[in-house]
């Protein structure tokens, strides 16, 4: 196997399992903590796979900062629309998790559980 | 007029739109100043309506409105007996504002009903039509008042969408939206489709035509509803739906492809369904009238039975059917307000509906009396009234059509007509006077005014049914239907013979007087009170009587497995197994788990891999 | 033509100087919602000549024309949903000046105008990752708005909507992803044309993602178990926006990545079945429901249901229906909310049925727009429901699902028995021990705010040809794929050589 195959495979594996580990942690933990553990393990196998999307094996990273690079850029650089995405999405990611994290702050606060199945005040 | 530049249809609209408002908004500084408004607004609409061109479109939202005599006739009866039950809406001036915008509101959308001349119109002005009477229904909110307007609406809206459904597969059929094009198109449609469509009309329009088994809202709403506007809704708005089914049945389909349906007894087999249904809804109701404690309730059912004549002559659809039903449907619009009428007063007067608190009113109030006999009169079809010719036309459609079974039905209903009414009049007017009702005073002028509005068309055209006669001509020709066309203006001819309604009125009116006259003249009567009351030859201690109390319940107990069978049941079974399911949806789904919504969201991405898997891309 | 770029630029501004306005004046800040939306709004109104058309434009942002850079892609269809989240949000930003904010009040103000700048920015931006940006700037401040009171249920009700929008919008970027992987572009416009050349399974798998993604914002059936939670728990202004702005923001994105990007008919029909189960589920479990607020959640998940409904009819007709629905919807929802706000008031808080019984004897005026709103919900005229129910119906039958129209109208059969009942107690002659004569905060601004909804209800429902031309150029540009293609990159297309 080649090493650029290779590198696919470990790169899109990593992702693929990173997204099942946090789908099995927010299916069957009932800690809110570990469920937003587990949504920041999609969130980074999503991200990991979007950057493996746009990586050209060895390629470098699309900054511009020496000659050859300024010239052909498209050469000798990865695609850098992915990666500015991935900036994007982790950041917002970030927020999200502080988000839920405060949330559950409050939340721990008002029922003094942490279990999801207890937290069940608004139904029907 | 008024020197505007306004089509006259515009102008009705203006009329009706403006009056409710300025009613509403007026109503609130004088008790009086409402109804005047109302009766101001119906009188300039009648004025333009008799003078409306024949067409007129408007042309965005595209709609087309137009007149012919069928919707000259209804509307006459509409705003005619609009104006005479706003008139005894005088005497309640204790009804708020909101119901005179509501009622001003309904007229208009009833007459813009029989204008219109599309479906999105049709259907525009009915749902209008419906959801005011929900809003005069629930009135000023009583419990019971809210059960039965939520029971109406609900069926409201399931008659809305059967016609909305119908509409739609029409309009799709045909590519139009207008009654003209649609008519032009049927021929063409899929006969399946074609025959579904009108089947679902019929059963939308018979919900607001109570007709069995769409009628369990009737009694409720019909006794709840504030008690004039009761006349107006069995009177009027209940002919709207036989307006309704006649455009479905005789305009849209019998012309066509249907009459290549099977026949038996020479009518095709939709009419001859249509024509059973409403036997048995004329027979059922009827049975049930006889056995109702309220009067408001017994005269519900009546109108139940009553409609159900019509979609019986409407089924039999020969010249003597179709005549005989509109006939009926205008004879039952004028003589049942009259009785929804004389029920209001007494109420007015009473306080109450039950009819074994009621007794003796006729020395309290003679003229009540004297015109729920009129009324009666024409309900149970006796001559010189206008029941007469009307549901005489229907027995000889019957007859003619040699439908037996049918014929025996109507029959048995006409007979129960005067148990039942035997019962109304006799429970409420004769008898001992309640110890209640001592000084109890005659209606005041507004209400027994109105009756003597009424009884002028019921005499008239009972004895010159000529008159009415030659308007079901002139509509059954507009619409390519048979007609009877043989007739004067007293005498009607049909294949069965013929009958002169003065001289037969004539007759009558003699007979009746010479009764009267003997009852004067030999009749010795010695007054018994309530509590004369005895027990083989023992005088026992005394209990109160009143016949008004379970009056027919020798009848009841030997009708007693025909009282088994109720739709109210199934129907009830229904609302049961709904509420059911919703519970389980409410409380099974929304769980209030959070993970378990987790859970749905991998469910759903599993079903939609597979969903996606098995269609075809 | 005014920039559209402005219904985006000016909030955000505003938005988040909202804490300036609070240094001069605490008093100023609630203004500041306000005078965004009263801007957005005119500026919607200038651009609705323009939403006549059929033409989609694209705004280039820095001088890139797409397919490369960011644009938006303003069409009639885009400019439709603006126009609705535009008038609830201002009806709710006039409501909110007789509100007390939950504290601190300037995060609140500063969040609600994120709010509908994101679903703003959703159903206008013509560039797919910029859509998952905005749905996330839309969806956080939506939790954070319904967790604001930080009251137990709040909290309860926010972590529940963030467990299922964070997973969704992670599944949408998921699906970007994959796109972009295949085909190396990001413009909606440029995607759409090259859909065809994609692997189907692939384009399946993105299908799906988004369908999961969108749903949770679009209240798609298994996917709405936060809506009855939020609606109940977040502020009342907060939920008339949930209903109003950020579920047709989601159901936005839905129709326009099935409609434009993906294209295919089969995967559009499987809205037909999502939206009659959504729609039975949401009348069902509101048939009896006595908390009002969750009652009418539960009604807008069912409405929501209908909508989608018409949306996967895939025809212009029953699209037409869709877009007039989700308008209807969108005012009658808020102004629902809006008037329930007020009742609220004069129960002490509660809005289960039996405190707000005989509510109407008391309040005429009040129960009078209640009324509104609900006969306009049950599609009942002269009210605006009246013609995006009939064109939803007809336009479902005349393009070939008439079972599908028929068990949508079973489904409204339910809707009317509730309805009908929570009629019958407001108006009830019984009046309820906890109503209060006066409230304790003035209510002439909320008046003010509900009666303009209710004055476009109903102006709608006497003279609907604008509402129609609207909703038919709306529908017509939906379907018409071709025509967004050509109109965001025709110039790239025809400068590559061939189209």
């Amino acid at each position: 196997m080649n090493p650029e195959a290779l590198g696919k495979v470990i790169f899109y594996g990593s992702s693929i399992a990173l997204f099942l580990i946090g789908l099995y942690i927010i299916l069957v933990k009932r800690n809110l903590i570990k469920l937003i553990l587990g949504l920041t393990f999609i969130e980074s196998g999503v991200n990991l796979f979007l950057v493996s999307i746009g990586y050209v094996w060895g390629r470098t990273a699309p900054i511009l900062n020496k000659p050859e690079l300024m010239e052909t850029p498209s050469k000798l650089a990865v695609d850098p629309v992915p990666q500015a995405l991935v900036l994007t999405a982790i950041v917002i990611g970030v927020a999200v998790t502080a988000m839920a994290l405060a949330i559950a702050m409050l939340i721990y606060d008002k029922y003094g559980t942490l279990n999801i199945s207890k937290i069940k005040e608004l139904k029907w | 007029m008024f020197g505007i530049n306004m089509n006259p249809y515009e102008l009705l609209a203006a009329v009706f739109g403006l009056g409710a408002i300025l009613t509403y908004l007026l109503g609130h500084f004088d008790r009086h100043l409402k109804t005047w408004l109302t009766l101001i607004t119906l009188a300039l609409a009648t004025y333009i309506f008799l003078h409306l061109p024949n067409e007129y479109s408007l042309e965005s939202p595209s709609l087309l409105f137009g007149i012919d005599k069928l919707s000259w006739l209804f509307g006459i009866l509409t705003l005619g007996l609009g104006t005479i039950v706003a008139f005894a809406l005088l005497a309640y001036p204790e009804l708020s504002p909101n119901f005179y915008f509501m009622f001003i509101l309904n007229i208009g959308a009833s007459i813009f009903l029989l204008l219109s001349r599309d479906l999105v119109a049709f259907f525009l002005m009915w749902e209008l039509m419906s959801w005011t009477i929900f809003a005069m229904i629930l009135g000023d909110g009583g419990a019971e008042r809210g059960r039965a307007a939520t029971k109406y609406l609900v069926w409201s809206a399931i008659g809305a969408a059967f016609i909305l459904f119908a509409f739609a597969i029409l309009a799709k059929s045909t590519n139009s939206f207008e009654w003209s094009g649609i008519v032009a198109g049927i021929s063409q449609m899929p006969s399946g489709w074609r025959v579904a469509a009108i089947a679902l009309l019929i059963a939308g329009f018979a919900v607001k035509a109570a007709i069995m088994p769409m009628h369990t809202w009737v009694p409720d709403a019909y006794a709840e509803s504030p008690h004039p506007f009761t006349a107006f809704l069995s009177g009027v708005l209940s002919k709207l739906g036989i307006y309704g089914i006649f455009l479905a049945f005789f305009v849209l389909s019998a012309r066509f492809e249907l009459v290549n349906m099977p026949k038996i007894f020479g009518t095709h087999i939709f009419g001859y369904i249509l024509a059973w249904i409403g036997a048995l809804t004329a027979f059922g109701a009827s049975l049930i009238a006889i056995k109702q404690e309220h009067a408001k309730r017994l005269l519900a059912w009546s109108s139940i039975s009553q409609l159900g004549y019509i979609l019986f002559g409407f089924g039999i659809g020969s010249a003597i059917g179709i005549a005989g039903a509109l006939f009926h449907a205008v004879s039952h619009a004028l003589f049942k307000t009259l009785l929804f009428l004389i029920l209001a007063g007494v109420i007015k007067r009473t306080g109450t509906d039950r009819m074994a608190e009621l007794g003796g009113l006729i020395k309290k109030m003679p003229l009540s009396f004297i015109f729920a006999v009129v009324g009666g009169l024409a309900l149970a079809g006796i001559p010189m009234t206008i029941g007469f010719p009307s549901k005489w036309l229907i027995y000889e459609a019957a007859i003619h059509q040699g439908f037996i079974f049918t014929t025996v039905l109507i029959f048995a209903a006409s007979t129960a007509v005067f148990l039942y009414y035997y019962r109304f009049v006799f429970s409420i007017f004769l008898g001992e006077l309640h110890a209640n009702h001592q000084d109890v005073k005659e209606v005041p002028f507004p209400i027994w005014f109105s009756y003597i509005l009424i009884s002028i068309p019921i005499f008239w055209l009972g004895l010159f049914p000529g008159k009415a006669m030659q308007i079901f001509a002139e509509i059954a020709e507009q619409f390519d239907l048979p007609a009877v066309t043989n007739f004067t203006a007293t005498t009607i001819t049909t294949p069965l013979g013929s009958f002169n309604a003065l001289i037969v009125g004539l007759v009558f009116f003699a007979s009746f007087a010479f009764g009267l006259l003997l009852y004067f003249i030999g009749g010795r009567t010695r007054k018994v009170h309530q509590y004369d009351t005895f027990l083989a030859g023992e005088a026992d201690e005394p209990v109160k009587l009143h016949y008004g109390q379970r009056f027919f319940y020798f009848l009841e107990r030997e009708l007693k497995p025909l009282y088994r069978i109720s739709v109210e049941k199934i129907y009830q079974f229904v609302a049961e197994f709904t509420r059911f399911v919703a519970d389980q949806v409410r409380k099974g789904f929304f769980c209030g788990n959070a993970q378990a919504y987790l859970y749905y969201m991998t469910i759903f991405i599993v079903i939609l891999v597979f969903a996606i898997w098995r269609i075809k891309l | 033509m005014v920039s559209p770029i402005l219904l985006i630029a000016v909030p955000l501004i505003l938005a988040f100087s909202v804490p300036l306005w609070g240094l001069i004046h605490k008093k100023l800040e609630k203004f500041v919602p306000l005078i965004a939306f009263g801007f957005n709004t005119y500026l919607i109104f200038r651009l609705l000549p323009f939403a006549l058309t059929e033409r989609t434009i694209s705004v280039v942002i820095a001088n890139i024309k797409p397919p490369f850079g960011i644009n938006l892609a303003v069409g009639p269809f885009g400019l439709f949903f603006a126009l609705i989240i535009q008038l609830v949000a201002l009806a709710t930003a006039f409501y909110l000046l007789s509100y007390d904010p939950p504290e601190p009040s300037d995060k609140f103000y500063m969040l609600f105008i994120l709010l509908v700048l994101g679903s703003t920015g959703m159903v206008l931006t013509g560039d797919i990752f910029n859509l998952f940006v905005f749905l996330e700037i839309t969806s956080i401040s939506a939790y954070a708005l319904t967790a604001i009171t930080k009251t137990g249920p709040a909290a309860e009700a926010g972590f529940k909507y963030l467990l299922l929008g964070s997973l969704g919008s992670t599944l949408v970027l998921l699906g970007i992803a994959l796109i972009y992987g295949s085909l190396g572009t990001l413009n909606m416009a440029h995607i759409a044309h090259r859909i065809s050349g994609m692997d189907s399974r692939l384009v399946v798998a993105a299908a799906i993602l988004f369908i999961v993604g969108f749903g949770v914002e679009a209240e798609m059936l298994p996917l709405n178990g936060w809506v009855p939670d939020a609606y109940q728990a977040a502020p009342i202004p907060v939920v008339a926006l949930l209903s109003g702005a950020v579920a047709k923001a989601g159901l936005y994105a839905l129709a326009r990545v099935l409609y434009t990007l993906i294209g295919m008919p089969n995967i559009i029909m499987l809205l037909l079945t999502f939206g009659i189960l959504t729609m039975f589920a949401g009348e069902l479990a509101a048939l009896r429901q006595n908390d009002i607020r969750r009652l009418l959640a539960y009604s807008s998940i069912g409405q929501m249901g209908m909508i989608m409904l018409a949306f996967g009819a895939f025809g212009v007709n029953s699209v037409f229906g869709g877009v007039l629905q989700a308008f209807t919807h969108g005012i009658t929802k808020a102004l629902l909310f809006l008037v329930l706000g007020v009742m609220a008031l004069h129960t002490g808080g509660a809005t289960d049925m039996e405190s707000l019984r005989g509510f109407g004897r008391k309040f005429p005026y009040w129960s009078m727009l209640f009324a509104v709103g609900v006969l306009s919900t049950l599609g009942l005229p002269p009210f605006a429901g009246f013609w995006s129910k009939l064109a939803l119906i007809i336009g479902v039958i005349i393009d070939g699902h008439p079972t599908y129209a028929a068990l949508a109208l079973i489904a409204t059969f339910i809707e009317v028995f509730y309805f009908a009942r929570l009629l019958s107690v407001i108006y009830s002659s019984k009046l309820s021990p906890k109503l209060v004569e006066r409230s304790i905060r003035n209510t002439t601004i909320p008046l003010l705010s509900a009666t303009f909804l209710a004055a476009i209800i109903i102006a709608v429902g006497l003279y609907p040809n604008v509402f129609f031309d609207l909703g038919d150029s709306a529908s017509r540009a939906l379907l018409n794929r071709a025509h967004y293609i050509f109109s965001i990159i025709g110039h790239y297309l025809q400068s590559m050589g061939g189209v």
